[in-house]
């Protein structure tokens, strides 16, 4: 799995490349709170890159969505395609969570 | 058919998904489902990793069997360990518990539970325990898209 990470406005974005599941879930948690430690709390995360997900990958990013709360950010996500998006939807994710098509719809908002 | 049987840990994940890859790829199985195959066998092994056996037993295995027709996949995934069905609810409770789950916000979500209902959803699933083993046996095809 690879990260890009690029500074937009308030945003931050982080592109994941790759496979998000029980192997690399840790690496995606870790990358994210690093994001955070260095004071970042409006992550968008484009998964256009991202092949594949399983629960393992669902419960990190819920474990990073819960603690971006408390802090008044908030993590979403653009870009899902093929099983990604199905997961997403099956799972509640896509309700869950701030889902967007593009990520200029995600980066448009207030 | 093609099988393996490989200790019962993560390293064993990636040799038993190139297993079910290539049988489901010789039963010509579109990439949509191709990638449900992917999802529900990691979450079955994920299960038998992390659950199945207690911290000291001698022996962790877990075995997959792989068997392709036109359009057809089967997967049948052993271990010896405490019996566990993947497939049948423990109660209904339980059940509606994940329902409600599924529908929580971002507060009141728990974790757990999407790795077996994965399984329940993505594959025609039935379970048997067979002497002292649990057989998941999965079945995919290219027709009946599991959605």
């Amino acid at each position: 799995m690879e990260f890009t990470k690029n500074k937009e406005g308030v945003f931050l974005v982080l592109a994941v490349t790759g496979r998000l599941d029980a192997i690399t879930a840790r690496d995606f948690e870790e990358e994210c709170k690093a994001c955070i430690a260095s004071g970042e709390k409006r992550l968008v995360v484009d998964l256009a890159g991202l092949e594949y997900i399983s629960s393992a990958g669902l419960r990190s990013i819920l474990a990073v969505a819960k603690l971006l709360k408390p802090l008044g950010g908030d993590l979403a996500f653009c870009d899902l395609a093929g099983i990604v998006a199905e997961v997403f939807a099956m799972s509640g994710f896509a309700k869950l969570l701030p889902v967007f098509a593009t990520r200029q719809e995600a980066l448009a908002r207030a | 058919m093609s099988s393996l049987r490989l200790p019962a840990s993560e390293d064993s994940l990636s040799a038993l998904r190139q297993l079910a890859l290539d049988a489901a790829k010789h039963a010509k199985l579109d990439q949509a489902i191709l990638q449900r195959v992917e999802l529900v066998l990691e979450e079955a092994l994920m299960n038998i990793v992390r659950h199945a056996y207690p911290p000291d037993a001698p022996e962790r295995l877990v075995a997959l069997d792989c068997e392709a027709g036109e359009g057809t996949l089967r997967l049948n995934i052993t271990d010896w360990g405490a019996p566990f069905d993947p497939v049948a609810p423990a109660n209904h409770r339980q059940e509606a518990t994940l329902e409600a789950n599924l529908e929580a916000d971002l507060e009141h979500r728990a974790p757990g539970g999407l790795g077996l209902f994965f399984i329940r959803s993505m594959a025609q699933a039935s379970y048997a325990r067979q002497g002292g083993a649990n057989v998941l046996t999965l079945r995919f095809s290219t027709q009946a898209a599991a959605s």
